[in-house]
């Protein structure tokens, strides 16, 4: 049982506790509402006076109902525990041991803000849910109540033995209080972010639909008339164009990244990011299973690299959760990676090695097959547009060899890295012990050549997000087209280090 | 060191496939006669049924006779101290390893037709996914549960 005495959340907590019922609600509301006013015809006042009194008592109701909530929350910290209790009519009671606290998010939405208050939720080891949840804390109350849950947990889950000796002799000793350098994203970065082909590609039609639209608005066709001016007036509209995209796309990351920054302290990463909402998220360094060099090809070309991380049970289907920071330049990177997940410093530089060039068949053919049957079906039922199945058969080539040209590989007795591209170009460094499991594919083709493709599994609770093979999206990486006997290697490192985990745990026993 | 695995399934995984089949092959033959019936229905095409047929008998003869004994023919796994190696697959020939210590649990399973065949399947659980052996011996199995669970329970390397 727990304790009767408890804190209570802040009042603003009620506001939100009477939104999510009037969320819950709004279904009967909406169809109440709707009907009242499809019914107007009719012209009975007396009726739609009943039904919009109708709808007022709900909001009213909703409102009594998340004071109600706010009143039967308390909350308390003991025999370190955080003890909860909640419901108005089902009551539960909650109970969270502190070491099993894995995560503590802060975030501020407008009204938080106006009110001075935060948004607390708590994470365990196991699950993508949130523990626990306090809608509304007082500022102080938030910052205190994530510290003591915080810095209780880490007593309890110091691990004991063999701490990784490499980033001990690495790394100057720190103490837990002294956070790392903060590695703020400046304004001219995000301004750069938004130059970014996706973004820019999803954007431009968006604007030219706009246009088909202006021109079933207006007499004047904005194509005939471009068509039908000179080749600057093209030019220049192509050029705005593309400007108002990278606008677009600028103001999208604004909205993304503004305010980020991160830091590690002590075992813990802290990441703050948001313009009007506020978010702050503590990661444990524990969690991080894998990191992401993310290099989009405009960013490549201007040396510019995001850092992302694969992680348990943190991250939703959104990608900015698993971000490290949004846009690096290269040379910054190794002392980035030093300060934050000190033990990938090391690898990130590496020089990797190439496929084989006789790998290039296995990135080219499966697009030819697929682009030729475009090609075929677009010149049999569209024979004046068959120049562009033609065009998209060649490019499908240059991709093909562009996406082998990139790849390539590097691994010692404790990392690998694997550098594929789809069309961003992604660099996975991952510790071999972080592998859950690890598959070679091999097809019958590809075995009277020696080639092999490697498939590695991480834990991670996001998404698998796997459209084509050779993505690299949630669980699944892999690499195509290896040399089969330089695969076969890195796997006897990979076993050897099974055997050797095996015999220290039986001498450990 | 990159020893293949060597064991094979229990010899009954041939029937067991078969009969999954044939299960699946008889669902299959009502559905697609219901949308041929369909078809002849809207358009008078009555050769349908005959192409339909065709194909069910082919596809239904190969399948059922070839398909589960390259299947088995493919299959093999070894259970190690430190690791489970499992080698299948027809066309795409797959190798896959999880070492020991990444195993989070592990389970047998035996349906209604696997129960009177006297054959289980083992599962086992790690952080990213979850993979099996398809059919083994019922005692096999147990004893392969066992020793992965004891082994699974020995190993855990989470603070390197």
């Amino acid at each position: 049982m727990t304790t009767n005495k408890g804190k209570r959340m802040h009042i603003v907590a009620a506001w939100y506790c009477a939104l999510d019922a009037i969320k819950s609600w709004i279904f009967p509301v909406v169809i109440l509402v709707i009907s009242t006013f499809s019914s107007v015809d009719h012209a009975d006042f007396r009726e739609i006076g009943w039904r919009l009194l109708l709808g007022i008592l709900m909001v009213v109701f909703a409102g009594f109902f998340g004071w109600l909530q706010w009143l039967r929350f308390l909350y308390v910290l003991e025999d370190g525990q955080l003890k909860m209790q909640q419901g108005v009519l089902i009551r539960t009671q909650k109970t969270i041991p502190l070491e099993r606290i894995q995560t503590v998010d802060i975030t501020q939405k407008v009204i938080h803000r106006m009110t001075g208050t935060v948004r607390l939720q708590v994470q365990t080891s196991g699950g993508m849910k949130a523990e626990a949840v306090f809608s509304a804390l007082s500022m102080g109350e938030g910052e205190k109540l994530r510290n003591q849950l915080l810095s209780l947990s880490q007593n309890h889950t110091k691990p004991e033995n063999e701490p990784s000796s490499e980033v001990a002799t690495v790394l100057p000793v720190r103490e837990p209080q002294e956070h790392s350098p903060t590695y703020p994203l400046s304004w001219k970065r995000l301004l750069i972010t938004g130059i970014n082909t996706s973004e820019i590609s999803l954007v431009i039609p968006v604007i030219l639909g706009g246009l088909f639209q202006l021109s079933a608005i207006f007499p004047i066709d904005p194509f005939e008339v471009l068509f039908a001016s000179s080749v600057f007036v093209l030019v220049a509209s192509f050029i705005l164009l593309v400007w108002i995209a990278w606008l677009v796309s600028v103001s999208i990351s604004v909205l993304r990244f503004a305010n980020y920054s991160i830091y590690l302290k002590g075992e813990r990463l802290f990441i703050f990011r948001g313009l009007l909402e506020k978010k702050q998220v503590t990661i444990p360094l524990k969690r991080v299973q894998a990191i992401r060099l993310v290099e989009e090809p405009l960013w490549e070309w201007f040396g510019y690299v995001s850092v992302h991380m694969v992680t348990t049970g943190y991250g939703n289907s959104k990608g900015e959760s698993s971000l490290l920071h949004p846009l690096l330049r290269r040379d910054e990177l190794s002392q980035f990676l030093g300060h934050i997940v000190p033990a990938y410093q090391a690898v990130c530089t590496q020089p990797l090695h190439p496929l084989p060039s006789r790998s290039r068949r296995t990135y080219v053919i499966p697009y030819v097959c697929i682009t030729l049957l475009v090609a075929f079906l677009v010149s049999t039922f569209f024979p004046p547009w068959g120049w562009v199945g033609l065009c998209l058969v060649v490019a499908s080539v240059v991709l093909g060899l562009w996406q082998h040209h990139s790849s390539g590989w590097w691994h010692d007795e404790r990392m690998l890295v694997l550098r594929t591209r789809r069309w961003n170009r992604e660099t996975l460094l991952v510790p071999i012990w972080r592998i859950q499991t690890v598959q070679i594919v091999q097809t019958p083709w590809a075995r009277k050549i020696l080639l092999a493709n490697l498939k590695l599994s991480l834990a991670s609770s996001s998404l698998s997000l796997s459209l084509f093979p050779n993505g690299m999206y949630g669980l699944g990486f892999s690499l195509r087209g290896w040399d089969a006997s330089q695969l076969f290697q890195w796997l006897a490192v990979f076993q050897q280090r099974n055997l050797q985990v095996n015999q220290r745990k039986k001498a450990y026993d | 060191m990159n020893r293949c695995p060597e064991q094979k399934l229990d010899k009954q995984s041939v029937t067991l496939w078969r009969i999954d089949l044939l299960i699946l092959f008889f669902i299959e033959i009502i559905v697609f006669g219901f949308v041929s019936f369909g078809i002849v229905q809207f358009t008078r095409m009555t050769w349908i049924y005959l192409v339909f047929a065709m194909l069910f008998l082919f596809f239904g003869w190969v399948m059922i006779l070839y398909y589960p004994q390259a299947k088995y023919a493919r299959w093999a796994y070894e259970v190690r101290d430190e690791e489970i190696d499992l080698a299948y697959g027809i066309w795409f020939s797959r190798r896959l390893i999880i070492p020991m210590a990444k195993i989070q649990h592990v389970d047998t399973i035996q349906g209604p037709i696997m129960r009177q065949l006297h054959v289980k399947t083992v599962t086992f659980a790690t952080a990213a996914g979850t993979h099996s052996i398809p059919v083994l011996n019922a005692e096999t199995a147990e004893t392969i549960r066992e020793k992965i669970a004891t082994l699974a329970r020995m190993t855990d390397d989470d603070h390197e």
